[in-house]
């Protein structure tokens, strides 16, 4: 088990140099120079052009790579080209917010998507079942951003429950970016804990636990929900990537301040060095949480567990 | 094993939770004045009792910076207003008359070879440390920036700066430059501690712990979040009744009009109309615009060997095919107009209206006509805007406009970065609408924009070129006109640009506030003029 750990933390090194490869490349190759986006329609040539070799970026692709590389294993992410301060402090403060938004959100897909997928399940063709379906469909389908702009409307407009904006902190301000962003997860997580609740409680076993005079709510939680688990583990780890990556138009829309906005600005404004520095936190958390979620199977499922110890 | 791995996975999780929570935003990094613990405004939540001492107001971008400007980095235009509240100028400029006016110098005169400039100052004027701003404040203030990136946009035929004493300020030139003070009226010239400036280091450090003279100081900041700004009471001139500005980024349209409906922020400042619009009819809002500085031109791409719109004809053809109307309809809802010239007439230097040729109107069946005597063959005609913006909707009308009248007009929406590249070195483009302001409030933004970038207009329009560069040292105010009114004439008679629009300044502001009912066309708004009802 140990060896796997280790064999998934090496891993995580292609993985990060290939998408600091790929994103680098991708910003080199875009048409136009930044610094002549960064000194303005007025500047002149001469301008342009000490801005630009300070910058380096007369320099070839390569050699920009692997300075950047350098500086990044030295600890230094460098400055904003825009405004000039250090991106390793900035992404100190945002990514844990980013974090604390996506965290939250999932906890409340756990809370809310399995128990009722659970319901949903042992309720089938009844009423609560169908309310079930039909509610997770419409938040898969509808767009977060939209759902965003309703939720404020009702609530901050119309009925001034909650902010329209929000901060990272422990408030009521988190109320609607939490419940946006986690509403197409829960849905998702819905009908996944429904459909293999139903496959699992077709099975031998769990008639046969009826059948020797379990309490029905024991059989569904003590041997139906534990087999259910596995793809339901597998929906939310992967529901945690999209939650984290989709939590840009969100902080947009509450204007609240992670990660995913600083990446926005940076983009827009050819910053490369931010753009750079928050990508490599990204991949970094979400190959993180992924292997978080592939150990977590061993928990849930102990042949999992057994085909790593004896691997 | 399992146990202990399932125990230490949860309490990952667990901790990862807490951790990333945090009691206040206040101490998020926040960049506030040395020797002053960090203090955040109050929430958007707070009771309205303390609301009558603060103002929170909703901006779209953030300020890139709060200095007057950096080694490379100019302020952006959006963000004057912060500056104008911060950073005192040596003069002011009206800027519904274009008059320069008296501020921080009360007096100046110009000698009769027009190279040399002196100024008298105020000896009332302190910086928010309570030390006196002196002309050697002035004259240190200068040197940085015309030696900065602002020194050949501001500072033409600037020579030095020289403090004869508290109060007296002299600065000479190696040339006659006519618009030279308007320099001092606007980005050109805010001045700041120069003992501030060197005990920091130098911009970076002075970002950190500013020091101006402004009726608001600096008080923290949030990257991408925030700017808090506090009254200055020493401040020499109409105290700030606010106490506290903050002003939020909040770069959604829908969720800045959400958070003034709801009460979150009290003013909103150049939202678009089309979104202010949505709002219109909300009690307790109300909102105001005027027309800018800021003018939407459709760039005409002539400065090439042998590219399509060498040809006159063509070039004419585009600029009747034009609805110009529908654009200001769909961009602003009719409330702008097309402007007469690429820079407004109210900038010191333009002629009088109808003294030279007028633009082309818009007019289809002369466009078919200039387009069946062209040489058009049917080729792509690339237009690039920056997506997101105006100038991409301004652009959909521009592309249905041609294309009905046979003009294969392809839009190619790109990133700020993109398009300047394109405008100013690459030429790699037919058409480009782009929205520009002149910086110095003068008609010699005309020369700034004829030699700018490697393949400049200018290489190919001698006369133009020379018309411009008269036009920069003429002192006699009517010989300066008559220059750019020949200078705008044979800009019109050959087609070589177009305006399309004049961009809109708007203010959106709750009721209860007040000194904001009239908006600016330029962008220096002084906060100290904004107030709660009493």
């Amino acid at each position: 088990m140990g060896k796997y750990i280790l064999k998934r933390f090496l891993m995580i090194i292609p993985t990060f140099f290939l998408t600091t490869f790929v994103v680098y490349g991708m910003l080199s190759i875009i048409p136009g120079n930044p610094a002549e986006s960064i000194l303005g329609i007025y500047a002149t040539q001469e301008q342009v052009d000490a801005l630009t070799e300070e910058l380096g970026l007369n320099q070839p692709f390569l050699i920009r790579y692997v300075d950047y590389i350098a500086d990044l294993f030295r600890g230094d992410l460098g400055v904003s080209w825009l405004q000039g301060y250090r991106i390793s402090d900035q992404v100190m403060v945002r990514l844990p917010n980013s974090l604390l938004l996506a965290f939250c959100a999932v906890f409340l897909t756990v809370l809310v998507g399995i128990p009722v997928g659970v319901y949903a399940a042992a309720k089938q063709y009844k009423l609560p079942d169908k309310i079930s379906l039909i509610m997770s469909l419409i938040f898969a389908c509808v767009p977060a951003f939209w759902l965003a702009l309703m939720a404020q409307l009702l609530f901050s407009v119309k009925l001034g429950w909650l902010p329209a904006l929000a901060e990272a902190k422990y408030s009521k301000s988190m109320i609607l970016p939490v419940l946006t962003l986690s509403a197409s997860a829960i849905a998702n997580t819905v009908r996944t804990t429904r459909a293999s609740m139903l496959d699992v409680l077709g099975q031998d076993y769990i008639r046969t636990a009826r059948a020797k005079g379990s309490n029905r709510v024991y059989v569904v939680l003590r041997h139906a929900l534990p087999n259910a688990l596995l793809p339901v583990v597998t929906g939310i780890g992967s529901s945690f990537s999209s939650v984290f990556s989709g939590a840009v138009i969100i902080e947009i829309v509450f204007s609240y301040q992670g990660i995913g906005s600083l990446l926005i600005t940076a983009v827009r404004g050819r910053d490369v060095p931010v753009v750079m520095g928050t990508v490599i936190f990204v991949a970094l958390v979400i190959c993180l949480l992924n292997l978080l979620v592939d150990l977590s199977y061993a928990c849930i499922d102990p042949r999992v567990w057994q085909r790593f110890s004896k691997s | 094993m399992k146990r202990i791995l399932t125990f230490i996975l949860c309490l990952m999780l667990v901790c990862s939770t807490v951790a990333c929570g945090k009691e206040s935003t206040g101490s998020n990094n926040s960049n506030s004045a040395k020797g002053d613990s960090t203090q955040s405004v109050k929430d958007s939540g707070d009771t309205d009792a303390s609301k009558k001492t603060d103002l929170l107001i909703g901006k779209a971008s953030e300020a890139y910076i709060i200095t007057p400007f950096t080694d490379t980095l100019l302020p952006n235009k959006n963000d004057m207003f912060i500056l104008c509240s911060m950073y005192d100028t040596l003069l002011y400029l009206d800027s519904f008359t274009g008059e320069v006016l008296p501020n921080v110098a009360t007096e100046w005169e110009i000698s009769d070879d027009a190279l040399t400039y002196t100024f008298t100052l105020r000896d009332d004027i302190t910086f928010w440390d309570g030390t006196p701003l002196t002309a050697e404040d002035v004259a240190f203030g200068i040197e940085q920036a015309a030696g900065s990136s602002m020194g050949p946009v501001y500072y033409i035929n600037y020579e030095s700066a020289t403090a004869v004493d508290d109060t007296t300020l002299v600065v000479t030139l190696s040339d006659p430059n006519a618009s030279f003070l308007n320099t001092f009226a606007g980005l050109g010239c805010y001045l700041f501690s120069k003992t501030r400036f060197e005990e920091e280091g130098g911009w970076e450090g002075f970002s950190k712990n500013p020091l101006g003279s402004g009726p608001y100081q600096y008080e923290s900041a949030e990257v991408g979040s925030s700017l808090t700004l506090k009254a200055y009471d020493g401040y020499w001139g109409t105290k700030p009744s606010i106490e506290t500005i903050k002003i939020k980024y909040i770069s959604d349209l829908n969720s800045q009009v959400i958070a003034l409906e709801s009460g979150e922020v009290d003013m909103l400042i150049d939202t678009p109309i089309s979104t202010l619009k949505l709002i219109e009819d909300k009690n307790g809002i109300n909102w105001s615009y005027t027309e800018s500085y800021v003018i939407g031109s459709l760039h005409i791409n002539t400065c090439t060997e042998n590219g399509p719109l060498l040809d006159t004809n063509l070039r004419k053809a585009i600029i009747t095919a034009i609805n110009y109307e529908a654009i200001n309809i769909s961009v602003f809802d009719g409330l702008s107009s097309r402007p007469e010239a690429s820079y407004p007439m109210t900038y010191s230097g333009m002629p009088d209206s109808g003294v030279f040729t007028p633009q082309l109107e818009y007019d289809v069946e002369a466009a078919k006509e200039y387009l069946a005597a062209s040489n058009y063959n049917g080729a792509e005609i690339r237009l690039r805007c920056v997506s997101g913006t105006k100038e991409e909707t301004a652009s959909k009308v521009i592309q249905g406009c041609l294309q009905q009248i046979g003009i294969n007009c392809q839009i190619y929406a790109s990133d700020t970065a993109t398009v300047m590249s394109a405008l100013r070195s690459t030429g790699d483009y037919e058409l480009i609408l782009y929205s520009g302001m002149g910086p110095l409030y003068d008609a010699i933004a005309y020369h700034q924009t004829l030699t700018q970038g490697p393949k400049s207009l200018a290489d190919f329009y001698p006369k133009a070129l020379e018309l411009a560069t008269n036009g920069v040292s003429c002192t006699d105010p009517k010989e300066r006109k008559d220059i750019y009114a020949e200078l705008i004439s044979l800009l019109n008679e050959n087609a070589y640009s177009s305006t399309v629009f004049m961009d809109c300044t708007t203010l959106a502001w709750r009721d209860g506030v007040v000194g904001c009912e009239n908006c600016l066309p330029g962008v220096n708004y002084r906060m100290n003029s904004f107030s709660w009802a009493d």
